[in-house]
């Protein structure tokens, strides 16, 4: 007779498995949760009726449960008793009661209010529960204290408001067969739902034989699977893309009936910049056919130009595309192999290939619907686009794909909306919508309105000086160093963070941020664990976690659209409560539920459906706010959800491909032309003193071939150092985590700073030396590992190297964070987008030895250095 | 350099992997196995009882007693005489506890006549034949496997052998040196002394000719020798494997006039070569990478 | 009865080990303790290098060395061809262990069980309904998720896998996936020489 048996394999002991989603990077993969009898989460997998993630979950997602369960926890709200506040000091915490911890937070904040609500710097990061980040506008303050949007896509961001006017862009996967990656790992180790985007691309790859160029310095997951790896010096990118763009129009490769069609490129520019218009500010364009000038839509208008200098209105103009062209005269590949290194040749033959895949002139039928099909694309991210000059190096990606007409078409690059339920809030994020003369209106701001313009400024960050941009956190470093200057009439001094690690996430030099956090009256954070940042705090609010909590939530899923649906696994095993509890708690006392309330019902969309919408005076819990975002989603209610788990369906075609037909895109931004003299004539205006140090020439139409000044630091600064993060630390926090641990310290990439064999032979270094990695602004130490996927310019360090998180011990300290490597200011800030420079130019220096301070404690040099955990 | 370092050594790299399973305990009790079984069975040609006595001991307490402390669970090591049909180790269990039960009755009817006539030689052959399975079942429980290059030659059974013997003429040079049989017969010393020097060479011979099979065999291979002869672990290999085990007490056994201190210094050399030989050979094991294409490149 | 077997498809693999972590939380395994991990190698000279992710598991071998070599019969193929480890048998000799030629096997070892995957010997609630599986001194690998499979699921290695780089089925069928694959893209098993007959296949 055969005994009964008890399963050893988690998933398969009795138990009951839930719908939910991921929350271990800012994505929202479908999961299913199982959980034991005992109640006991014991296993996390994708849910395979997600068309997105496919049933597929990344190393993260696959490592929840341990954060979950990580003794580390907060497990009660915490009161500070030491005195005495600093990196690595213990904070010497006492649990108090949520009572006694949201009385006092309230106090203090009610204190702060009182004094002037501008004092309170916020660093609000959940991307899950976005609505959160509107929370300082019930207290009147814009203020905002970090770098997590603008840090990855300051430019990036604001540009896809320009072209797409979407949040994010992808190349599109279901017929895309040319796919250029530049410094970005989609579809490979990072960004937009990484293992859902994985998945289709290795669908791509394979069973399509998608072809994969990737342009990067080091030798990604991305580059590494590609068909080619195209090395490139850091920071040249833009360059790389005008010289595919000049290859593109010097051999007419380029689709010239989407550019006269669908875009503004035969709008006539005037010398100022701006499109020349008759008296009722309507446009002109060049008619070929009877060489005369006529507006952009005379119906007796037979050809329009894309070449030439003309006449028009007594002002010498060019169609745009010219203007563009003009540019592109000094952007041959001969010359940007100059800077970046790439061979002219192989930048002439990816221009041909790419123009020869996209097939300009072909057409598909989706959905009763002839589209362009242009299966070729540009795709980038945080490392082509993060540098100073961000703006120019993302239009530059986006006209690369615009000369071949891949814009928002089958197999180009497409416009991701943020969440489509946002139909006119956040201005009109996630809609189309008509503009003036023919083009659709652009959405620069994709996160939040527009911060109005203000002097003196009442935003510590500057963000009223951004009419385009995202929020440049760090400026904050800059102006408090230098109040006076920046004309600021107040100190902040309240800081309230969630889910927010600015000391690890900003760059900057880290004693700079240290003073600033030791000038704080009172610091609050709401988190899980305990990082950089919240060890400074003086008051710890513990919040639920994934498997814990209750939320509905879409973020940039690359193909797909649709809510996602987060559901407690088990009730919260410690005395922590939701964001939304917290925030309610602190509201009621600070006496602004009301005005909370207003704005939860306007950044979720529930004005949309009244019945939706929150009464002004309750607190709701973060099932009740859950359930109506699924109701505005699709109608259905909270146990429609449960029981299904997610409303996620691929993105509808007319709503991916082309939303905007009929109307014009922006080949030339004149926006920003415009952004930049209002802003000039405010500052003007305002007689602001820094007006003529203000980076003016940042602001362009077109991009153009200038080098960033991070190539103009001192000579014996001779080599760049980039950071990198692949899929196992993709996103936030992932250091400390068993498992993450298990697999990073195990992998060649993550446990040492790489450098080209051949640089380091130049400079007599060698494997397994340890150096100083010094840059104008910082230092940090590394150890070296020789690899020959690294571009001989390059220093390449991990993400994972860049933790120094004491009050966790499982978080293994690197030599120090890469951003400290990185300036706070103006000159390598984008004045058109807020991105700050991301690549630091360093020299190397040999130590004798692991300096005793970093080699410390839990660091990864350390005795137990990268093998297993340090205890 | 992450492209051309060959031993990963736990990161996740393609590469040889380093054999940690089978260390030091497991090398004490191979070098007692082989020693001990050794001298009884050289002991047992001379009927030279404290020789088979120690042998027998150095079997049962260094050899059973290493395993024990090796093995992970035991007290259930009795399970491992159940797989002698396709398992050396467990065919080497089978061996030792014959060996263990007829060496010890051998030893009770050489010394005391205990055996019926009959039983007697049937036992001692027993005792010899068990002793021999000793002397060379670790070579092939080594061999058998392909997984390690270093090992799986082919010469191993034959090193196990050699050692064995080799350890057996010396300890026994050493421990009967007073002995009537030696004492008494300069002649049976001689020949011991020439035995040695023979299995001497013939062990260079063998350990040359199976790091020269390894190096050519796989990735693997040339790798563990490579940690032999120049990298961590030549420090060790060359002096005392190939120096002290093999070379110098070979010259020195030549040289030696029949001494008491003579004998006790080459035994000592070879004996220390060979732990030496046993601990390296499981240090420098190593696996081949299951796919490599920078060895294919290479080949 | 089917022969189970497994295909790594190393142009689909990315190297991201999330079948690794799935592996340990479905398996319960220690830290540092692996049933399947991918590896990664270099090959070539800065600009003409390429990396390679290479993933790596029992290879449930027809032949299986480490069956032949196991002196307990701890060791056993089941007659879908899964090899596995009786704990109650296995006494922790490791032969086995320096019997595979790939290197999947290893022996548990007291501190692995003992302190626990956050340190000083303080169990989470998930390690301590998933712990019980393991005897200390035993070897372990892996199973091809053996539960899972017997109730018609994947393995969670293969489930989780963002590229489906892995590919599981019934190897006796000439119409499985893997056999298909196998036959298309000439799949190639690893370390043919040893003459294991590995039920793992590489594609490439």
């Amino acid at each position: 007779m055969e005994t009964l048996v008890q399963p050893v394999q988690n998933s398969m002991k009795p138990g009951k498995w839930l719908n939910s989603s991921c929350k271990m990077c800012i994505h929202s993969c479908i999961t299913r949760v199982h959980v034991t009898e005992d109640g006991v989460v014991n296993k996390i997998e994708g849910n395979p009726t997600s068309p997105s993630n496919n049933g597929r979950l990344c190393p993260k997602g696959n490592a929840a449960i341990l954060r979950h369960y990580d003794p580390a926890r907060f497990r009660t709200p915490l009161r500070r008793t030491n005195p005495e506040k600093g990196p690595g000091v213990d904070p010497k915490w006492a649990p108090i009661g949520w009572d006694e911890a949201l009385d006092l937070v309230g106090r203090e904040l009610k204190r702060t209010l009182d004094e002037d609500p501008r004092k309170l710097l916020p660093a609000i990061n959940d991307f899950q529960k976005l609505f959160l980040w509107a929370w300082p506008a019930a207290l009147g303050n814009a203020n905002y204290f970090s770098s997590v949007g603008n840090f990855c896509g300051g430019g990036y961001h604001p540009m896809n408001g320009f072209i797409h006017s979407a949040f994010a862009a992808a190349n599109d996967v279901n017929y895309c067969n040319y796919w250029i990656n530049n410094g970005g790992g989609d579809g490979f180790s990072s960004h937009l739902h990484t293992a859902a985007q994985a998945n289709h691309v290795a669908k791509a790859r394979i069973e399509r034989n998608m072809r994969v160029v990737v342009v990067e310095p080091r030798l990604s997951i991305g580059a590494a699977k590609a068909d080619e790896w195209v090395p490139i010096r850091p920071a040249t990118d833009r360059q790389f893309a005008l010289g595919l763009a000049h290859v593109l129009v010097a051999e007419k490769l380029h689709d010239v009936k989407f550019l006269k069609k669908d875009t503004n490129a035969p709008y006539l520019v005037g010398p100022d910049g701006y499109f020349v218009r008759n008296g009722e500010g309507r446009i002109y364009v060049w008619d070929a056919v009877d060489d005369c000038a006529r507006l952009w839509d005379a119906p007796e208008l037979k050809d329009v130009a894309l070449e030439g200098t003309y006449v028009v209105e007594g002002k010498p103009c060019r169609p745009a595309f010219q203007k563009f062209k003009d540019i592109l005269a000094d952007c041959s590949p001969e010359q940007m192999e100059k800077l970046t290194t790439v061979p002219a040749a192989t930048t002439r033959r990816i221009a041909r290939e790419f123009a020869k895949a996209a097939q300009i002139g072909s057409f598909i039928e989706i959905d009763g619907r002839m589209l362009p099909l242009r299966p070729a694309a540009y795709n980038y991210y945080r490392g082509a686009q993060g540098h100073k000059y961000s703006a120019m190096a993302n239009q530059a990606f986006k006209l690369v794909n615009f000369l071949v007409g891949a814009i928002d078409t089958p197999g180009g690059h497409v416009g991701v909306t943020l969440d489509d339920q946002m139909q006119d809030i956040r201005g009109g994020c996630g809609q189309i919508q008509p503009g003036e003369n023919g083009m659709m209106q652009t959405m620069p701001h994709q996160l939040h309105p527009e911060v109005p313009f203000s002097w003196p400024p009442n935003e510590t960050h500057l963000m009223g000086f951004f009419p385009i941009g995202v929020d440049p956190g760090h400026l904050t470093q800059h102006t408090l160093a230098n109040a006076e200057k920046f004309g600021l009439d107040y100190q902040p001094d309240t800081l309230l963070m969630c889910h927010s690690n600015p000391l690890w996430n900003l760059p900057g030099d880290r004693e700079q941020w240290y003073a600033l956090l030791r000038s704080m009256r009172f610091i609050v954070a709401i988190d899980i664990l305990p990082n950089e940042s919240n060890e400074w705090a003086d008051v710890i609010l513990p919040s639920h976690d994934l498997l814990e909590s209750w939320n509905m939530t879409m973020i940039e899923p690359p193909h797909h659209e649709g809510m996602c649906l987060r559901q407690p696994a088990t009730p919260p095993l410690y005395d922590t409560k939701s964001e939304e509890e917290i925030f309610y708690g602190i509201s009621e006392r600070l006496g602004v539920l009301e005005t909370w309330n207003g704005i939860l019902n306007f950044v979720n969309g529930f004005h949309q459906k009244p019945e939706l919408l929150l009464e002004p005076n309750r607190k709701y819990s973060d099932r009740e706010i859950a359930e109506r975002k699924g109701k505005l989603w699709n109608g259905k209610d909270l146990d429609w959800y449960i029981e299904h788990g997610h409303a996620v369906t691929p993105r509808r075609p007319d709503k991916w491909y082309r939303p905007w037909d009929g109307l014009r895109l922006h080949f030339y931004i004149e926006d920003i032309v415009r952004a930049r003299d209002t802003l000039r004539q405010k500052m003007e205006a305002a007689d602001v003193p820094f007006r003529h140090e203000w980076e003016w020439g940042d602001y362009q139409p077109l991009p153009t071939p200038v080098p960033d000044p991070v190539h103009l630091e001192p000579a014996d600064f001779d080599l760049y150092a980039i950071t990198f993060k692949d899929i196992q630390i993709n996103f936030g926090e992932s250091i400390g985590n068993p498992w993450i641990n298990d697999i990073v310290f195990k992998d060649p990439v993550h446990t040492a700073v790489l450098l080209n064999p051949r640089t380091a032979r130049e400079r007599m270094l060698a494997d397994g030396d340890v150096v100083r990695i010094e840059s104008p602004y910082g230092a940090i130490v590394a150890r070296l590992a020789l690899s020959e996927g690294v571009h001989p310019d390059a220093v390449c360090v991990s993400n994972a190297l860049s933790r120094v998180a004491t009050q966790n011990t499982g978080v293994r300290h690197g030599g120090g964070n890469f951003n400290q490597l990185l300036p706070a200011n103006l000159r390598h800030t984008d004045a058109c987008s807020g991105q700050p420079e991301t690549v630091a130019r360093v020299k190397l220096t040999k130590l004798a030895a692991v300096p005793a301070e970093i080699a410390a404690g839990n660091s990864v040099f350390g005795p137990n250095g990268g093998q297993g955990r340090a205890h | 350099m992450i492209a051309s370092k060959p031993i990963p050594d736990g990161s996740f790299r393609v590469g040889v992997g380093r054999q940690k399973a089978w260390g030091v305990q497991m090398a004490t009790a191979f070098f007692f196995g082989e020693a001990g079984a050794g001298l009884y069975f050289v002991a047992q040609f001379f009927d030279f009882m404290s020789g088979m006595v120690v042998g027998l001991l150095l079997v049962l307490f260094g050899k059973a007693g290493g395993h024990a402390l090796h093995l992970g669970q035991p007290l259930r090591g009795w399970r491992a005489l159940t797989k002698v049909r396709t398992s050396w180790v467990s065919r080497g269990l089978a061996a030792i506890l014959l060996f263990v039960v007829t060496g010890a009755l051998h030893i009770l009817d050489t010394g005391l006549h205990v055996l019926p006539a009959v039983l007697s030689p049937l036992v001692a052959a027993l005792a010899l034949a068990a002793c021999f399975v000793i002397m060379v079942y670790q070579g092939f429980a080594m061999s058998h496997s392909t997984a390690i290059t270093l090992w799986s030659g082919g010469l191993m059974p034959v090193a196990s052998l050699t050692y064995a013997l080799l350890n057996g003429v010396l300890l026994t040079l050493v421990l009967g040196f007073d002995e009537p049989f030696l004492a008494q017969g300069p002649e049976t010393v001689r020949l011991l002394q020439v035995a040695a020097v023979a299995l001497m060479l013939y062990g260079l011979v063998t350990v040359s000719s199976l790091l020269h099979g390894a190096r050519h065999a796989s990735e693997a291979g040339r790798e563990s020798v490579a940690m032999l002869l120049h990298g961590g672990f030549a420090r060790w290999f060359v002096p005392l494997v190939i120096g002290a085990g093999f070379v110098v007490s070979a010259l020195t056994m030549l040289v030696a006039p029949p001494a008491f201190a003579w004998m006790l210094a080459v035994a000592g050399l070879e004996l220390t070569g060979y732990y030496a030989f046993r601990v390296l050979m499981f240090k420098a094991g190593g696996y081949d990478p299951a796919l490599s294409f920078a060895y294919r490149f290479r080949h | 009865m089917a022969k189970w077997g497994m295909v790594f498809d190393l142009r689909r693999c990315i190297g991201c080990n999330a079948c690794a972590v799935a592996c340990k939380q479905e398996n319960s395994l220690p830290d540092g303790v692996f049933f399947t991990k991918t590896l990664s190698e270099e090959v070539g000279e800065y600009p003409d290098v390429r990396r390679t992710y290479v993933p790596t598991i029992c290879n449930h071998c027809e032949d299986a060395p480490c069956e032949s070599a196991c002196p307990t019969g701890a060791t056993s193929t089941r007659p879908d061809g899964i090899v596995m480890v009786d704990r109650d048998k296995c006494i922790g000799c490791g032969t086995c262990i320096v019997a595979c030629p790939y290197d999947q096997r290893t022996r548990l070892e007291p501190e692995m069980l003992n302190e626990g995957l956050f340190g000083g010997g303080r169990l989470t609630p998930f390690e301590e309904q998933g712990i019980g599986r393991f005897t200390v001194g035993t070897v372990v690998k892996c199973t091809f998720c053996h539960e899972r499979v017997d109730a018609g699921q994947l393995p969670a290695c293969v489930a989780t896998c963002p590229t489906e780089a892995r590919i599981f089925g019934d190897l006796d069928d000439p119409h499985s996936r893997p056999r298909q694959l196998i036959r298309e893209r000439h799949g190639r098993q690893p370390l043919p020489e040893k003459n294991t007959n590995p039920r793992v296949f590489y594609i490439d």
